[in-house]
């Protein structure tokens, strides 16, 4: 058979299996636009992909599409003039100095044509593709490819292009690629970009700080990899066929996905549970795993449990029947990374338990099953919606599950953990996401695109920042409230592209409209919180002066009134620009309390009481309701400091580090 | 000469003198609780009168430690939570094997270098009362043999600075650079571990001979009456080399006593949670008994390894 007419017929499979996914499944949970079907082949030793794909993409606005946009994102690390190199470089991750020459990568589409379908004519689109650079021009990218197209593809029409496409594995850069014989690929084939609403193309450079985005759609892909490797990826396994020249060829299937990833190594070993709660879907759950970590093969299923649980029960339950936890090869940097329904975990050969890790990596890229996975926001341009609102879930859920971390530091290169259980690291403000925070307030607008924000503190915003915000809204309205504003975000926004303007509304539309204010200035400004207690006194008040006493005026000084009587003032202060209505306690030494809203509008407030007791402290937001506020510290004070005992014990502790350190010293001297 | 009676004989003659650790915790203790008292003040200063005192009063809270960190420079940097419990031995353990102090302020650096100079004065007196225990031995004749030999300790505190140096950058840094490259494609953190923690135990052999070549170059300068540093230093390696056995035989049981040390601190270290006066003095005293022990076992080392050398060279006592 000429090579030609297996081309043919290669071609002809792959449209028909297309087309055989998506007839197959009636209730779709997607608008299912972009569907692929891909065959790809790895050559481990040149650290190759060799691929072809049939796209079947449906218009689905009211605008025509002359051109479609896909992503070339492995182009990111062709070489040091990308965009992405030159942002990664910005955030002082000196990753150039490592790169080797054999770590580069690349993706090159061989071929593309249209495919005979409907209206469309089969048409060679290879002579005309050509790189473009939308967001910052820069020549030198070709992350985005655009090919033109013989005739638009008009409103609810479908369009099937077929295109053929080589790419050399990068050494891992963005959590996608090789260490060894362990292999991991996301973001690997020719992927299209987002048609929207006003006929323009969503489809961004890849950039250093930012992720992805995708329509949502049928995913059938034929992997073949050496026989008797371990093969992991999006959806659920079909079939594996060996092949004659060593090799097999895995298939694997999903409908409703936006992303299709995979995974393989010969070292691999696999465990399976299942994971079954009243009133949520079952979930078959498969973890491959590296041979050292055998002893964390149940920590790492108990927390993909709690949270398909507790994101099922607060949110919305997980609707796909498997999910694949991958526990990647050591220094791999694949660590950490959420695709539909595969995700990535990350642990090392010595981590305490209590310590906070697996534990909540593997939480939070479970997280992202509903916070990216289901509900499919664009992450190039408001990345917070998944990752802050899924940092926030993952606090919760290891709050809940497993109660507050201990603290560990790590030593010699970090393969040793020391935990001390008697450290304590509180939800969020005490787990470094307020340090973060705290160091990037004012370093960009929520509110500007993610892919414009400074690439060094962009995770401080998208992660951070909305994480504290969105705990402030939980202990100023309840989580019942917040609850109910995720849940009803995610229930409509379920398999869509929400925009933070969606989010709003929702926030707005379970409230009634009382976080307009908050999020004019957490999401719309930088506002910064620093509220504070600036000087507190309470003194007896004893007469002084003239007074009238059996009939005569007579002059008195010190004298106590009956019962005693004690005047506290108590200023507080706003010492930033951002304003939120607080707390403001007063405690009096006999117990008693006065507490009082502060609307926080002026520069600063005094109160003044009088009150039989002395005052015993001033608090302003006593329970630390607004997370954002910068330096927690200064928003309580007592009427004396009982400061100097445990500044006293911890510099004794200090004093000790230090004569050991100057004994280290003087012992190899 | 066994290195069992030297292990013996030192350890008698360490006790003999023990009024010689008493100098050199004094010495740990003006060189640091100056320093202490500065961080209280600035600790004191961070916290005012503030509620978030009680918590680190009943324990620590990473969350002040955070706006305190992001506020204060200079000293304050080296404090936080890993100032408790056996973390400091661990850190200063690590920091010395890959060769970084544990912190870029001066003042502690400083404090360092005074520690260090004050060693290398009673270094001399050190090493003569250990060298002839028969001897009568007066403080003055300690500060005496101590200023006699103090400028020809700083020259060989120098040049094991450099060998320390030299240890650290052409073989410590190099070796653990080259066990990045050599592991780039393997996938098993047990793989890299093991390189890396043979990289350490080459740095820690390494560290040790330095050491030991610095010990005996000491004892060399005392009950030899060398002027030249330098040649005491090689004096000292050539001793170790010729006595390979014994050395390190001494050394290893000294170590031994050392782990010792670290693992009975490890179960006894005090943790985070002192509330009140007493248990903050207690907790302070158990530390202050550990760097006591640390400095005597220091000393330990030197007076064993004087014994030895003295024994195995058939020199006379020094005078």
């Amino acid at each position: 058979m000429s090579r030609s007419r297996i081309l043919l017929l290669l071609s002809l499979s792959l449209v028909l299996a297309a087309a055989e996914i998506q007839a197959a499944e009636p209730l779709a949970l997607s608008p299912r636009i972009a569907n692929y079907t891909i065959e790809v082949k790895l050559d481990p030793a040149k650290k190759m992909l060799e691929g072809r794909s049939v796209l079947s993409w449906r218009n689905d606005t009211k605008k025509p599409a002359p051109e479609l946009w896909f992503h070339l994102y492995w182009n990111a690390w062709k070489n040091n003039k990308t965009t992405w190199m030159r942002e990664d470089n910005y955030r002082g991750r000196r990753t150039l100095r490592k790169i080797r020459p054999e770590d580069w990568s690349y993706i090159q589409v061989k071929s593309a044509k249209v495919v005979q379908q409907g209206p469309f004519a089969e048409v060679d689109l290879t002579g005309a593709l050509r790189y473009a650079a939308p967001d910052d021009g820069n020549p030198d990218d070709q992350t985005v490819l655009v090919v033109p197209l013989p005739r638009p593809v008009g409103p609810g029409e479908t369009i099937q292009v077929e295109m053929t496409w080589t790419a050399k594995i990068p050494r891992t850069f963005a959590r996608t690629g090789f260490r060894g014989n362990f292999f991991f690929f996301a973001h690997w084939f020719p992927k299209l970009g987002v048609f929207q609403a006003d006929g323009t193309w969503n489809c961004h450079q890849f950039h250093a700080a930012t992720e992805f985005f995708s329509d949502y759609g049928v995913y059938d892909v034929r992997m073949t990899v050496p026989a008797g490797w371990k093969l992991g990826a999006t959806g659920r396994e079909v079939s594996v066929t060996p092949n004659a020249d060593g090799t097999a060829t895995h298939r694997y299937q999903q409908a409703d996905v936006h992303e299709f990833a995979w995974t393989t190594s010969p070292d691999y070993r696999e465990a399976r549970r299942r994971f079954e709660r009243p009133g949520l879907h079952p979930v078959e759950m498969r973890l491959l795993y590296q041979p050292e970590h055998e002893g964390q093969v149940e920590r790492h299923f108990r927390a993909a449990q709690a949270a398909l649980f507790y994101y099922g029960t607060w949110y919305g339950e997980y609707p796909y029947d498997q999910v694949t936890l991958v526990d990647p090869a050591y220094g791999a940097g694949a660590g950490g990374m959420e695709y539909p329904t595969l995700f990535t975990c990350g642990t090392r050969l010595f981590n305490p338990f209590g310590g906070g890790s697996p534990e909540g990596v593997t939480v939070h890229e479970a997280g992202h099953q509903f916070w990216y996975g289901i509900v499919g926001n664009n992450e190039f341009e408001h990345a917070w919606l998944d990752e802050g609102l899924n940092t926030f879930s993952t606090a919760r859920v290891m709050d809940t599950e497993y109660g507050p971390s201990s603290y560990v530091r790590r030593f010699f290169k970090g393969f040793f953990p020391v935990q001390l259980r008697g450290i304590k690291r509180e939800r969020l403000a005490g787990a470094g996401s307020l340090d973060d925070y705290r160091e990037s307030a004012r370093s960009d607008v929520q509110a500007t695109p993610t892919y414009h924000y400074f690439p060094a503190t962009a995770s401080d915003i998208t992660y951070d920042k909305t994480a504290l915000w969105l705990l402030t809204i939980e202990r100023i309205y309840g989580w019942e409230t917040l609850q109910k504003i995720l849940s009803t975000f995610f229930q409509r926004w379920k398999f869509r592209h929400p925009t933070p303007e969606d989010f709003i509304a929702v926030a707005n539309e379970v409230t009634g409209g009382q976080l307009a204010p908050f999020f004019d200035q957490v999401f719309w400004k930088a506002a910064v919180f620093d509220y504070a207690v600036v000087s507190a006194v309470s003194e007896e008040i004893k007469a002084e002066g003239l007074a009238d006493k059996e009939g005569q005026v007579v002059y008195e000084k010190g004298k106590s009134a009956e019962p005693k009587l004690f005047e506290t003032r108590v200023v507080v202060r706003r010492l930033q620009d951002g304003v939120l209505p607080v707390e403001v306690l007063l405690k009096f030494e006999n117990g008693e309390e006065v507490r009082e809203v502060w609307d926080g509008q002026a520069l600063w407030k005094l109160y003044k009481v009088v009150k039989p007791s002395k005052l015993a402290y001033a608090a302003v937001d006593p329970e630390r309701k607004l997370l954002l506020d910068i330096n927690y510290t200064n928003n309580s004070q007592r009427l004396k400091s009982q400061a100097r005992l445990p500044a006293l014990k911890w510099a004794s502790k200090w004093m000790i580090w230090l004569q050991d350190w100057l004994n280290t010293l003087a012992f190899f001297f | 000469m066994s290195i069992l009676h030297s292990f013996r004989e030192g350890g008698r003659r360490v006790w003999a003198a023990r009024g010689l650790a008493g100098w050199l915790y004094l010495a740990s203790l003006v060189a640091s609780l100056p320093l202490a008292l500065a961080l209280a003040m600035i600790l004191r200063r961070s916290l005012g009168a503030s509620l978030v005192a009680d918590n680190l009063r009943e324990g620590f809270d990473l969350a002040w430690h955070g706006e305190f960190a992001f506020r204060e420079t200079g000293l304050a940097d080296s404090f936080g939570p890993w100032v408790t419990g056996m973390l400091p031995v661990v850190e200063n353990l690590e920091g010395l094997l890959d060769g970084e102090p544990p912190t870029g302020d001066w003042t502690l650096l400083l404090a360092g270098l005074v520690f260090l100079l004050v060693w290398a004065f009673f270094g001399g007196g050190i090493v003569d009362r250990y060298a002839s225990p028969e001897e009568t031995h007066s403080r003055g004749r300690l500060f005496a043999k101590s200023g006699e030999y103090f400028f020809r300790f700083v020259r060989l505190l120098v040049i094991s600075a450099l060998f320390y140096a030299a240890v650290f950058r052409w073989v410590g840094q190099p070796l653990h650079r080259r066990v990045e490259e050599w592991t780039r494609d393997v996938t098993s953190e047990q793989t890299v571990l093991l390189l890396t923690m043979v990289v350490y135990l080459v740095v820690g052999v390494l560290l040790v001979l330095i050491s030991l070549a610095a010990d005996y170059g000491k004892i060399a300068l005392v009950v030899e009456h060398r002027r030249s540093a330098l040649l005491a230093f090689l004096r000292g390696l050539r001793f170790v080399f010729s006595h390979p056995g014994k050395t390190s035989g001494l050394y290893a049981l000294l170590l031994a006593v050392g782990l010792g040390l670290v693992a009975l601190y490890a179960g006894v270290a005090p943790g985070p949670g002192q509330r009140v006066w007493w248990t903050v003095l207690v907790a302070f005293l158990v530390g202050q008994v550990y760097v006591l022990a640390r400095i005597g076992l220091k000393l330990w080392f030197l007076s064993s390894q004087t014994v030895l050398f003295q024994s195995a060279e058939g020199l006379p006592t020094a005078s």
